[in-house]
C-alpha cells in the first residue's frame, strides 16, 4: 500500500467502539440494528430515485433528485462506517465519508431552497385537471361544430346536386324546345316559299296579258306587287338561312378571290338603290382571298344596304380597303345615325334589333348582321364595328389572304 | 313545233302559275302530281324538257329523277330540278338532273333555262 494512504487505514491507535459495550452488549446489536436497517433503506431509496429520474428525464429541477440520490447515498456510507467501526476503529474513513456527506448535503440543500421557488410555481394536479376538463370541453364542442358543419355541408352539397339536375333539366327542355322552334321556323319559311312561287308565276303572265290593255296606273301597281313579292322573298330566306346557321354550318365554297372586283359588282348593284348617297372605294387588294364569292358578296351588299338604310340624312358611303401580308381589311362607312354604345357588342347576335324610339322605322328582322357575321367567321375572317351616335358607323371585316 | 314541258309539282297552284308563263312564251305544257302519273304522262306526251320538283309531298323526287335517267326511253329528256332548300344544289348530285333552280325563283330565270334546255 502506497504510503500516503497509510494513516487511512491505521487503526492500531484507537479503540473500536466494542470496547464501550462490554457490559451492555444487547445494547450495542440494537444500535448496530438501527444502523443496519437505515443503510439499507438510504441504498435502497437512491436507486428508486435513480430509477425514475431516468425513466422521465422530462421532469423538471432533475438535478435535484440526482443530489439527493448522492447524498442519502453517502448517508447510507456513513451507517455503514459506523456499523464497522464497532470492531474496526476506521475513524480517519468515517471523516472522509462524513465530510462529503456534509458537502454534498449542503449543496442539496441550496440547491433546494433554490429550487422551492420556481417549484412552487408549477400547477397543482387539481389545476392541470381542470385545464384538461377545459380543454376537453372546448375539444368537445368542436367537434360537435365540426360535426354539424359537416351535415350543413354535405346538406348544401346534396342542394346543388338536386338545384344542377333541376338547372340541366330545365336547359334541357330549352334546348329541345329550341330546337322545336327552329324546325318550325324552318318549316314555315319553306311552306311560305310555295306561295310566292305561284305568285311570282301569276303576276308575270297578269303583267304578260294585261299588255295590250295596260295603263300606266296598272302596270305601276304591278310592278308594286312585284316588288312586294321580292321583299318577301328575301324576308323568307333570310329567316331560313339564319335558323339553319345554327344546325347545319352554311357550306361555304372557297375560291381563289379578287376582291377588288367583287367589291366594284357589289358597288354598282347597290348604287342603283340609293338616289341619295354616293359609295366611294379607296384602296385596292394586290392579293387574292380565299373566300366564297357569292357569300361575300351577300355580306358586303347587307352591311352597305344597312349602311344606306341608316344615312338618310348623308351622301356619302366610303368603303376603304387595306391589307397586311395576312388578311385584307374592307370597311364600310356611312356618316349617319350612328349606333349606340349598348347594343355594338350584340348587334351581330341573331334576331337582334335596335330598337329605337326614332321617328322612322327600319324593317328587318334582325338577321342581316347575323347571316354576315357567320358567313367572314366561316371565311376564317373577323368583324366588328366602331361607331358614334349622330357621326356615323364603321363596318370592318377582314378575309385571309391566300397563302402560297 | 311547240316545244313541250312537263311539269311535275304536287303544288297545283305552282304548276298551274308555270303553266300560265311558259303557254305565254309558247311552249306546250304537261303537268303531273302524283308519282303515278309520271311515267304514263311522260310516255304519252313526249316532253322536251321536265321540271321535277325535288319534294314530291313525300316521295324521293330525287329517286324519279334517276328512274328517268335510268331508262332508254326517257334518259335522253332535260331535267330541271326546282326546290325551296337552297342546299337542293348540292344535294342533285348523283341524281342526274341537268340543272337546279331555287324557289321562289325568278320568273326571268325559269324561262331562260327551259328555254336553253329545250333546244337541245
Amino acid at each position: 500500500m502506497p504510503s500516503i494512504f497509510r494513516p487511512f487505514f491505521d487503526i492500531s491507535s484507537f479503540e473500536p467502539h466494542y470496547v464501550h459495550f462490554i457490559d451492555d452488549v444487547g445494547l450495542m446489536w440494537f444500535i448496530i440494528a438501527g444502523n443496519a436497517l437505515t443503510a439499507l433503506a438510504y441504498f435502497a431509496i437512491p436507486v428508486a430515485l435513480w430509477y425514475f429520474i431516468r425513466k422521465r428525464p422530462d421532469i423538471p429541477f432533475n438535478a435535484l433528485f440526482y443530489l439527493f440520490s448522492l447524498f442519502i447515498l453517502l448517508c447510507g456510507t456513513h451507517h455503514i462506517v459506523h456499523i464497522a467501526t464497532f470492531w474496526y476503529p476506521i475513524y480517519y474513513i468515517q471523516s472522509m465519508v462524513d465530510f462529503a456527506t456534509g458537502v454534498v448535503s449542503i449543496i442539496t440543500a441550496v440547491v433546494l431552497f433554490r429550487t422551492i421557488p420556481l417549484a412552487l410555481k408549477i400547477p397543482s394536479i387539481q389545476e392541470f385537471q381542470e385545464k384538461n376538463e377545459n380543454l376537453q370541453l372546448q375539444i368537445s364542442k368542436r367537434q360537435e361544430a365540426e360535426a354539424e358543419v359537416r351535415t350543413l355541408n354535405a346538406e348544401l352539397e346534396q342542394r346543388v346536386k338536386d338545384r344542377t339536375q333541376e338547372i340541366e333539366h330545365v336547359n334541357q327542355e330549352l334546348r329541345e324546345s329550341e330546337k322545336r322552334k327552329d324546325a318550325f321556323i324552318s318549316m314555315v319559311s319553306h311552306e311560305l316559299k310555295t306561295p310566292i312561287t305561284s305568285l311570282n308565276g301569276f303576276v308575270y303572265a297578269l303583267q304578260k296579258e294585261i299588255q295590250p290593255v295596260s295603263t300606266l296606273k296598272i302596270n305601276h301597281y304591278l310592278a308594286k306587287i312585284q316588288e312586294q313579292v321580292s321583299k318577301q322573298t328575301k324576308l323568307v330566306t333570310d329567316i331560313i338561312e339564319a335558323t339553319r346557321m345554327d344546325q347545319d354550318a352554311l357550306p361555304v365554297q372557297k375560291n381563289l378571290i379578287n376582291i377588288n372586283e367583287l367589291i366594284k359588282n357589289i358597288v354598282d348593284e347597290m348604287q342603283l338603290t340609293t338616289d341619295i348617297h354616293t359609295i366611294v372605294v379607296r384602296g385596292k387588294s394586290t392579293k387574292l382571298v380565299l373566300a366564297d364569292s357569292e357569300k361575300i358578296g351577300q355580306s358586303l351588299s347587307n352591311i352597305i344596304s344597312n349602311a344606306i338604310k341608316f344615312s338618310p340624312y348623308a351622301d356619302t358611303i366610303i368603303i376603304s380597303v387595306s391589307e397586311d401580308p395576312y388578311e385584307v381589311t374592307i370597311k364600310v362607312q356611312d356618316f349617319g345615325l350612328g349606333i349606340d354604345e349598348k347594343h355594338l357588342n350584340k348587334i351581330f347576335n341573331r334576331y337582334y334589333r335596335v330598337d329605337e324610339n326614332t321617328e322612322l322605322t327600319y324593317p328587318g328582322l334582325g338577321v342581316g348582321l347575323y347571316i354576315t357575321a357567320q358567313i367572314i367567321q366561316q371565311s376564317n375572317g373577323r368583324i366588328w364595328v366602331e361607331s358614334k351616335r349622330e357621326e356615323g358607323s364603321s363596318f370592318y371585316f377582314t378575309l385571309p389572304v391566300a397563302q402560297g | 313545233m311547240a316545244k313541250k314541258v312537263m311539269i311535275i309539282d304536287d303544288d297545283a297552284d305552282i304548276t298551274a302559275s308555270l303553266s300560265a308563263v311558259l303557254e305565254m312564251e309558247g311552249y306546250q305544257i304537261q303537268t303531273a302530281h302524283k308519282p303515278e302519273e309520271i311515267f304514263p304522262k311522260i310516255f304519252s306526251f313526249n316532253p322536251d324538257v321536265i321540271l321535277l320538283d325535288y319534294l314530291l309531298s313525300g316521295t324521293d323526287g330525287r329517286e324519279i329523277c334517276i328512274k328517268i335517267k335510268s331508262s332508254d326511253r326517257t334518259n335522253k329528256i332535260p331535267i330541271i330540278m326546282m326546290s325551296a332548300h337552297p342546299q337542293a344544289s348540292t344535294l342533285i348530285n348523283g341524281s342526274g338532273a341537268n340543272d337546279f333552280i331555287a324557289k321562289p325563283f325568278d320568273i326571268d330565270d325559269i324561262i331562260d333555262c327551259v328555254g336553253q334546255y329545250s333546244q337541245s
